[in-house]
């Protein structure tokens, strides 16, 4: 089982381990940290919809709604960290279970349009009761979650690395197969004896409680929760970081997270046109390399590998 | 009076909103897609009848029909580029059309800025229509909506080229039997129904808030419309935005301005629970 994990996974991981031994400055620390969020959530989007084929655009619902409900609870309740995370995650993944008795009945774009419309319904929501939720400006003097920018550090990259390892284990073991056969062919499926609804309402789940420890984590290093938790382009951010680096996969999507973080830092002065820059990618993934850049840079290095042995 | 007030508005808007519906319905029932950058070509039709009136000094009926007509050329292009090459992968066609929407949003935010234009009104004034007040520009928008979804039935039902894609949308195989190229009567479907959307898109612009994002409400409304009237059909989608339009209107006036939008929303939840082929609607198979 543990030999189903990609090396370069392992390797990556352990580059970044060691990060803050090279280059400790709280800056790059935060770019990174962010990124491993980033990676969480595009891993998490993956076991869902790149396993059963069906866009969730509307994934900042399961992170804005757990991250503002722990910040809620744990602002008014004077809760630790950890504990309005969990609440967090609980309240994502509640909200996930029912509003998918309606939304894992439809498929295509059905299901990416209703996806989208529950994001911004919530999103809307969340402005019209900003007396709970501070409306645009959001909830802040939220308690930090470690004392500083390198134990945080540590924190989402150990939480990453964990995510990793877990949906690359799961997708690679009988389960991940299962959705993957979902996923081509429902009916067929179905006819083998396979519990399609429940597969896929467990899967919709784990995906929303992985997203909401990520908000948890996210308002707790920020020490603030946005309103852009909820937003559109935080879903959209997030479906092409996944698109990128390879949907389906769960190795793309981490790769993909943190390249695009990266860029975009190493973007940070064209601000503006960050969105535009993100979209472009998209629009040319999906014609040069439709099945994600990390698949496609396998490909290529394994031809001129093959060359040279050749 | 309030009465009189939601009838008259509630169907301005539901013509509006008709046009734009019939060509969404249009492209799903020919193409077989849900094209999910149809607010897209809305939004363009309302920018470009902007530039024509602002900067190249037209005359904003002049504008309005340029800008209908360049729209459509952008559909067809849209159709070939993009559509065409992800008609095989099944999921990504509705990514492609997204990510359309998307990266047209940031190019006009990059070109225009997130500030609201103001565009003139094309017909000023206002007149009496049941006791209720009502902007001439409206009334425009009525008989312009209405005039052009009756030509366009009658297009369909007449014309040669209307009956081919009546027949590509029955069955493309056996029409391309008799002689019809489905891929050309799919790209002209979408260049006809983007310029019905970039129509009413000009149309509304003196009225309606022409700014970056505008393109997404209108979208979900569509697709609201659509899973109402059933998709599919295109008398369904007439019937369902003008009941949509009522909707709003009611929901404005009788309970609160913010809540309108929700209502397209809630449609599409209900109607998915209860009769997912909506009022009119063939059912659909995935």
């Amino acid at each position: 089982m543990l030999r189903n994990i990609p090396k370069i996974g392992l390797v990556f991981f352990g580059v970044f381990a060691l990060l803050p031994f090279f280059a400790d400055s709280p800056y790059i620390l935060g770019v990174i940290t962010m990124a491993s969020l980033y990676a969480v959530w595009a891993m998490s989007w993956d076991i869902f919809s790149g396993y059963t084929g069906e866009i969730n655009f509307g994934y900042a619902f399961f992170i804005g709604t757990a991250a503002f409900a722990g910040a809620i609870f744990g602002t008014r309740l004077g809760l630790t960290p950890w504990l309005s995370i969990t609440i967090g995650a609980l309240t994502a993944t509640f909200l996930a279970l029912i509003t998918g008795i309606l939304t894992l009945r439809l498929r295509g774009p059905y299901f990416t349009i209703i996806t989208m419309s529950i994001n911004i319904a919530f999103s809307e929501l969340a402005l019209v009761l900003w007396k709970w939720t501070g409306g645009e400006e959001g909830i802040s003097g939220i308690e930090p979650l470690t004392d500083g920018p390198a134990s945080d550090y540590y924190v989402t990259l150990i939480f990453s690395f964990v995510v990793f390892v877990v949906l690359v284990i799961l997708s690679r073991s009988k389960h991940g197969q299962i959705l993957i056969a979902i996923r081509e062919n429902e009916d067929a499926a179905e006819a083998s004896g396979i519990n399609t609804i429940i597969y896929r309402v467990l899967m919709f789940g784990l995906s929303a409680f992985i997203a909401g420890i990520g908000g948890g984590l996210h308002i707790h290093i920020q020490m603030h929760a946005s309103h852009d938790l909820l937003s559109l382009s935080l879903s959209t951010m997030i479906l092409i970081m996944a698109i990128f680096g390879g949907m389906g996969t769960i190795i793309g999507p981490m790769f993909g997270a943190y390249g695009l973080s990266i860029l975009s830092e190493l973007l940070r002065n064209l601000a503006e046109y960050r969105m535009l820059i993100y979209t472009g990618i998209l629009v040319l993934t999906i014609f040069y390399a439709p099945n994600g850049i990390f698949l496609r840079m396998k490909t290529l290095f394994s031809a001129i590998l093959s060359k040279r042995k050749g | 009076m309030i009465f009189m007030e939601i009838l008259v508005f509630g169907l301005f808007k539901g013509a509006i909103y008709a046009l734009i519906a019939v060509g969404f319905t249009l492209i799903f029932g020919v193409a077989r897609v849900i094209n999910l950058g149809h607010g897209t070509f809305y939004m363009l039709g309302a920018y470009l009848t902007y530039v024509f009136i602002a900067y190249a000094g037209l005359n904003p009926f002049l504008s309005l029909a340029i800008s209908a007509i360049v729209v459509g050329f952008v559909g067809v292009s849209m159709d070939y580029i993009l559509i065409r090459p992800m008609r095989e992968m099944g999921a990504y066609v509705t990514v492609v059309t997204l990510a359309f929407a998307l990266l047209s949003q940031y190019i006009i935010f990059a070109i225009f800025g997130s500030r609201a234009r103001n565009i003139p009104d094309f017909v000023t004034g206002n007149v009496v229509v049941f006791g209720v007040n009502v902007a001439n520009q409206r009334l425009f928008v009525l008989f312009l909506a209405t005039a052009t979804i009756i030509a366009f039935g009658l297009f369909l039902k007449n014309a040669r080229f209307g009956k081919a894609i009546r027949a590509v949308a029955q069955n493309p195989d056996a029409s391309q039997l008799m002689g019809v190229e489905p891929g050309k009567v799919f790209a002209i479907t979408v260049g006809i129904a983007a310029s019905m959307a970039g129509l009413a898109g000009g149309a509304i612009s003196p009225i309606w808030n022409v700014e970056p994002t505008m393109w997404l409400f209108p979208l979900i409304k569509a697709f609201s419309i659509v899973v109402l009237g059933g998709i599919g059909s295109l008398p369904g989608s007439i019937i369902g935005a003008f009941i949509l339009g009522f909707a709003e209107t009611a929901t404005a006036f009788l309970i609160s301005n913010y809540l309108q939008n929700m209502v397209s929303l809630i449609i599409i939840v209900l109607v998915l629970l209860i009769k997912p082929s909506g009022l009119m609607g063939r059912t659909l198979r995935h």
